[in-house]
């Protein structure tokens, strides 16, 4: 039977981890998703279960005690002094980054679970940017176990603190929404005062009356909401450059000191509430653009999390915790198993395996001895080594890899505002035209003149011209993320429009990059000692859990029976696999052929594995572990076909074979293999340069350059928080179809744009020449100038399918 | 009509007070999270704050398919 996990609703074949809730049996598709649901449930937060919308992402396993002991680094004052703020006594704050939120009931279930904790005062999660601030008192709780907490419940947490571009943000919200606040509350009362007017049977006194009102409640909307559109339009005007914001500045205002005139005088119209309602509506155009141009809840960490804070440096008679950043060149430091490396150094004692998959992209680990170079940022994998320091945390290869990502962006082209562009002429002429007509009614009719400006003025006014772009873009975005695509720069979704070509990153992309087991043969040797499979897959697991090597996740996984086999003397060989021995003295070893004593018959295919298991040097089973490609994929690669995109794969995997899975995959472009960073970003650039239009999606440290370089480049949610900053926008749910419906939502916009401005070019066209002669009084301007825009929003909701 | 200039002046102020309470909730950060809210008020996990005399009939209610057989 296929049933969905439980927890993260991915299918769910095989159904062997199970819980029993009262009378009900629900599975699960990992341990991971198994353990989150069991703390949930026995903390009596169940409730989750009804409201949450699974995420097809599997919860990461339990923390290991070597995980567990890294979050103890948080406890540490030096450590906290980055991100902990006291308050006063024991009373600390901090805000924390969680990874693995899926749904709102993810924030209901981390906020229910922290205040469960005694020491907390308070928990406040964010859903739109996916931080949780904390309040908790240091002398009853420590912050490590809050981490241990969130991770128990599956999710990731990492300390935060925002950097410039966020605090930025933060101001430029908060800014919008008082210019909001204040317009919207103008705008109605102002209204409320031209109800009354309008209504034609009032006192000449009382008119006045509700004229200075609504003058003085018009004063702080001009003044604060409509601010910005002036230092914008000034700041434009001093580089020499005319942009939208001149002729919104000069139609509000001009409507607005021509109302103040007649006030005064008491003589002509008014126009307050039309000046209220312009200033409203443009910046809620600009505040909802920007909103869903800046709701990006990945980047903005100015803290390096990737790094371990402090590891051990030998001080002559013995190792020694310290910082990482007090290292210096030349001091011997010692990485444990399971341990980033901190810094880039030269192995002096141990041999191990390096996982340079942050680095490389790929899982499979190599294998480092005396005299080999380490990268700071690879995982040891197997044994401890002693590392001299070659390369300090600053000009460390994580950095040098920054460094060649800026340089990516800095080639990048700019944000193109091409309504801006376009509207520069627009601006120009309708100023030169505005003034001619002022001039020629100042010759034939003097006493007219002023209000016909201000006709020709409102009519003219770019409002729908303004609106045409952002409100359309705002709107694309929104349904972009509801799908679960997030947008980060303002030009990705016009360049997606534009897009020819997608290159895919093989590992962690177009597969899951975490390995599967696929399937288990017992020798006859195994079935002559009675050994069943699952037997087979415990002694296996309990080799392999003595090895942070990704393939042991996959027995991990595999393992159904929760019987614990007991092995002493278990050895780790880099390269080869595990040895043990029972308390029989019977050996056990688990890894590949030669290491084992096996003679290898079958060719595994690409991008598969075998791992032997053996007894005495007896064979017993065979593994084969394996990648899997996502899901998805097919679907996703013939449905982009569809849409005339030729799709191709550039992966850093040395292997040149391509596995069988790949080559079912429609793939219509090349296969690229083996390529380094600057390689991949090379071919993108020589394809840019045939006039293609690239996209890249990637996951790996090693895809940052390229996904910079590329024309539009898409980020897996999972991936590296380099490869997130890199990227123009994020997969969050790793469904690959997203892609497709970006690009078709992409297409859809451009064309929704180009509808929204040849209305309002078109209306504004028609208007002129009316208002011109004079047959438009301001307030039919005004009435007009809103239908316009009300049908360029209108027009641009049309993308929320 | 002499009420209009009692109330006119009475509506500015009452506007300009709005105004300020609306700038000091923005500058406090209550409009920071736009979107959680809408969606907490959604979860139905306040049982425990119910006052006694409410809680066994509400439980009631929604457990038992004839709430009126207690009569």
């Amino acid at each position: 039977m296929n049933t969905a996990c439980y927890h993260c609703g991915l299918p769910n074949p095989d159904e062997r981890h199970q819980l029993h809730l009262g009378d009900q049996v629900v599975t699960f598709c990992c341990v991971g998703c198994q353990a989150a649901a069991q703390t949930i449930i026995d903390n009596g937060l169940g409730d989750y279960y009804r409201f949450h919308n699974p995420d097809q992402t599997p919860a990461a396993p339990p923390l290991n005690p070597r995980e567990a002991e890294t979050l103890a680094l948080y406890d540490r004052p030096d450590v906290q002094a980055d991100f902990v703020h006291r308050k006063d006594g024991a009373n600390c704050q901090a805000t924390l980054m969680v990874d693995g939120v899926s749904c709102a009931a993810c924030s209901w279930l981390i906020e229910k679970r922290l205040r469960q904790l005694p020491g907390i005062k308070s928990a406040h999660f964010n859903q739109t940017n996916h931080r949780c601030q904390v309040e908790w008192d240091s002398d009853s709780i420590p912050l490590s176990r809050v981490f241990s907490t969130l991770f128990a419940i599956g999710y990731r947490a990492h300390p935060y603190k925002a950097d410039e571009e966020e605090a930025w943000r933060q101001r430029t919200s908060r800014r919008y929404i008082l210019r909001l606040g204040i317009a919207g509350i103008g705008m109605m009362q102002a209204m409320m005062n031209a109800v009354a007017l309008y209504s034609g049977n009032i006192e000449l006194q009382h008119e006045q009356w509700l004229r200075w009102a609504s003058l003085l409640l018009t004063i702080p909307v001009v003044l604060i909401a409509a601010g910005p559109f002036v230092t914008s339009a000034w700041r434009g005007l001093r580089v020499g450059h005319l942009n939208m914001d001149l002729s919104v500045s000069l139609a509000i205002w001009g409507a607005f000191i021509a109302s103040v005139l007649a006030t005064v005088t008491a003589s002509g119209e008014v126009y307050f509430e039309s000046v209220n309602m312009f200033t409203f509506f443009l910046v809620l155009g600009r505040f909802l653009e920007f909103r869903a141009r800046t709701s990006v809840h990945a980047s903005g960490n100015a803290l390096l999390q990737h790094l371990p804070p402090t590891c051990m440096k030998w001080t002559g008679a013995g190792f020694e915790r310290v910082a990482v950043r007090d290292l210096e060149q030349g001091d011997r430091i010692q990485v444990l198993a399971g341990e980033l490396c901190p810094v880039d150094g030269r192995i002096v004692a141990g041999t191990s395996e390096f996982d340079e998959s942050r680095l490389t992209g790929e899982f499979q680990p190599r294998p480092r001895t005396l005299g080999d170079a380490v990268m700071a940022g690879t995982l040891n994998q197997s044994q401890p080594v002693e590392v001299d320091v070659t390369h300090t945390v600053k000009d460390s290869s994580v950095n040098s890899l920054v460094q060649l990502l800026e340089r990516a962006a800095s080639e990048k082209p700019r944000i193109a505002e091409l309504a801006d562009r376009g509207s520069r002429h627009f601006v120009w002429s309708t100023l030169i035209i505005t003034g001619l007509i002022g001039a020629i009614w100042m010759a034939v009719e003097p006493e007219r003149a002023f209000w016909v400006v201000i006709s020709v003025l409102v009519v003219t006014c770019p409002c729908a011209l303004s609106l045409a772009t952002p409100t359309a873009l705002a709107q694309a975005t929104t349904t972009l993320r509801q799908w679960g695509l997030v947008i980060t720069r303002g030009h990705t979704l016009g360049h997606l429009a534009e897009i020819t070509d997608l290159a895919f990153d093989k590992t962690g992309t177009l597969t899951e990059g975490r390995y599967r087991l696929e399937t288990t043969v017992l020798t006859p040797h195994a079935l002559q000692l009675g050994l069943s499979e699952s037997e087979a897959l415990a002694l296996a697991n309990a080799l392999e859990s003595a090895s942070e090597h990704p393939v042991a996740n996959a027995f991990q996984e595999a393992a159904t029976s929760s019987a614990r086999v007991s092995l002493d003397d278990i050895q780790l060989h880099p390269g080869s696999g595990i040895s043990a021995q029972d308390d029989q003295g019977v050996h056990y070893r688990i890894g590949t052929a030669l290491f084992t004593g096996a003679t290898e018959s079958d060719e595994p295919e690409a991008g598969e594995q075998f791992i032997w298991l053996s007894r005495d040097n007896q064979q017993l089973a065979r593994f084969s572990v394996k990648d899997e490609i996502r899901s998805t994929a097919a679907s996703a690669l013939e449905a982009l076909a569809s849409l005339g995109i030729r799709c191709h794969i550039l992966t850093g995997d040395p292997n040149p074979a391509r596995s069988r899975a790949f080559e079912t995959l429609p793939l219509g472009g090349e296969y690229r293999h083996g390529l380094s960073a600057a390689a991949k970003l090379e071919w993108v650039q020589q394809r840019e340069q045939a006039g293609a239009r690239v996209a890249v999606v990637g996951d790996g440290i090693n895809d940052a350059p390229v996904l910079a370089g590329a024309t539009v480049s898409v980020a897996m949610v999972s991936g590296t928080d380099l490869a997130k900053q890199a990227a123009d926008a994020l997969l969050l749910n790793g469904n690959l179809r997203t892609l497709a419906a970006a690009i078709r939502i992409a297409r859809k916009n451009r064309r929704i744009i180009r509808q929204n401005l040849s209305w309002a070019l078109l209306y504004n066209g028609l208007a002129l020449p009316l208002a011109a002669m004079g047959w438009v009084t301001p307030w039919q301007a005004a009435i007009g100038m809103s239908l316009s825009s009300l049908l360029v929003v209108g027009n641009a909701l049309r993308l929320r399918k | 009509m002499g009420i209009l200039s009692i109330v006119i002046p009475v509506s500015l102020l009452l506007l300009a007070a709005g105004g300020l309470l609306f700038w000091w909730t923005v500058k406090h950060g209550q409009y920071d999270d736009l979107d959680s809210p809408a969606h907490r008020i959604l979860f139905d996990d306040d049982d425990d704050m119910l006052p006694d005399d409410i809680k066994p009939k509400k439980t009631k209610n929604t457990e038992d398919s004839e709430p009126t057989d207690e009569r």
